[in-house]
């Protein structure tokens, strides 16, 4: 800690520098520079007391230094760069939750399916379906059915071409049952990413069928999914 | 003889930079090879140093990092840059051509007296 003089000294010398962020680095090595030299005629045999006062001549007038201090701490500069510095880690935190985030959760998967609490699955299929639309591909992956009677399904699809990477996909078809039930598409969620992870809700499923069956024919493309309902791990 | 001024006129950008020429340096140890170097033939203020040395690195001759002395303190160390060096050239032979006007009127002055 600098002596009342010393501090007197350097908080008279920064009180011209009109940037704030640099005051503390001048004051640091102005007294650095105090305190050698005070060593330095303690050495030489002086007093505390005589060291400082003589030291505090060789360093000059406050106001002095102070005012040529400030001419090199240009505030405007100094703001400047100060500003500059704040967007460039604003821009960094902005391109990393913008496009390395979901990238990131792209790669390492989301598990949809386990948003489901367990209480409330009746059953659950695995399905390993996969279809091609042009350059995409649906990989339908699980089929939950949940004991209000929401049916879940669960699937991923991801372009093949480096210019289908990342777009989701609409519709995926028109589901209905070996009852001949037709749903109507239900509530959809997409997570972005490379494979854009989707689950789409259809509430109301019969109890009682034992075939789901999706099917896609739009735009002269054509697929038919049937997944057998009874083979699904009860109560799981 | 003793020269008091600012710091020594528009010669100070040339000893900065020579003495930061051969390593690296905080700013009171500038301050005692000049002394010690000159035989105390310049004294200046030493507190006036430090804006020269700001403006040095503003200018980018210089840069500066921090790191502890051989007392353990923290200092403030200054080195010269490939821009420093490149000004010391042109500052040293500035100082050459203007060492040796003087010389001339003086030799002249000298040459008229004798």
């Amino acid at each position: 800690m600098p002596s009342p003089k010393v501090k007197k000294f350097l908080n008279s010398i920064i009180s011209y520098v009109k940037f704030p962020f640099d005051r503390e680095d001048i004051k640091i090595e102005l007294h650095n520079h105090i305190l050698d030299r005070m060593d330095d005629y303690i050495e030489q045999g002086m007093d505390e007391e005589t060291a400082e006062q003589l030291t505090l001549n060789d360093m000059g007038d406050a106001k002095e230094i102070g005012l040529a201090l400030n001419k090199e701490h240009n505030p405007l500069i100094g703001w400047i760069w100060a500003i500059t510095n704040a967007m460039v880690i604003l821009f960094g935190l902005w391109v990393f939750f913008i496009a390395v985030f979901p990238i990131l959760s792209g790669i390492l998967p989301r598990n949809l399916v386990r948003e489901i609490p367990k209480s409330d699955i009746e059953y659950k299929i695995d399905i390993d379906e996969k279809v091609r639309l042009d350059d995409r591909v649906i990989h339908f992956t699980d089929l939950v059915y949940e004991i209000n009677g929401d049916m879940n399904l669960f699937y991923e699809s991801y372009g093949t071409t480096l210019r289908e990477l990342g777009w989701g996909i609409g519709t995926i078809g028109e589901i209905s049952d070996n009852l001949g039930n037709t749903y109507i598409d239900g509530s959809g969620f997409n997570s972005g990413g490379i494979k854009t992870k989707s689950r789409r809700t259809i509430e109301n499923f019969s109890n009682e069928a034992d075939t789901l069956i999706i099917t896609y024919d739009y735009f002269d493309r054509y697929y038919q999914v049937e997944v057998s309902l009874k083979e699904g791990e009860h109560n799981e | 003889m003793k020269i008091d001024k600012g710091l020594i006129g528009g010669s100070t950008i040339l000893l900065i930079l020579s003495l930061l020429k051969e390593k690296d340096r905080y700013g009171y140890e500038m301050i005692k090879e000049l002394d010690f170097r000159s035989d105390s033939t310049f004294q200046f203020k030493e507190g006036s140093l430090y804006p020269v040395l700001h403006k040095l690195e503003n200018n980018g001759y210089v840069k500066s990092y921090s790191a502890k002395g051989d007392t353990g303190r923290e200092r403030k160390y200054y080195q010269i840059t490939t821009k420093g060096k490149k000004q010391l050239v042109e500052e040293k032979s500035n100082w050459e051509k203007f060492s040796l006007s003087v010389n001339k009127v003086i030799g002249g002055n000298i040459h008229a007296l004798s």
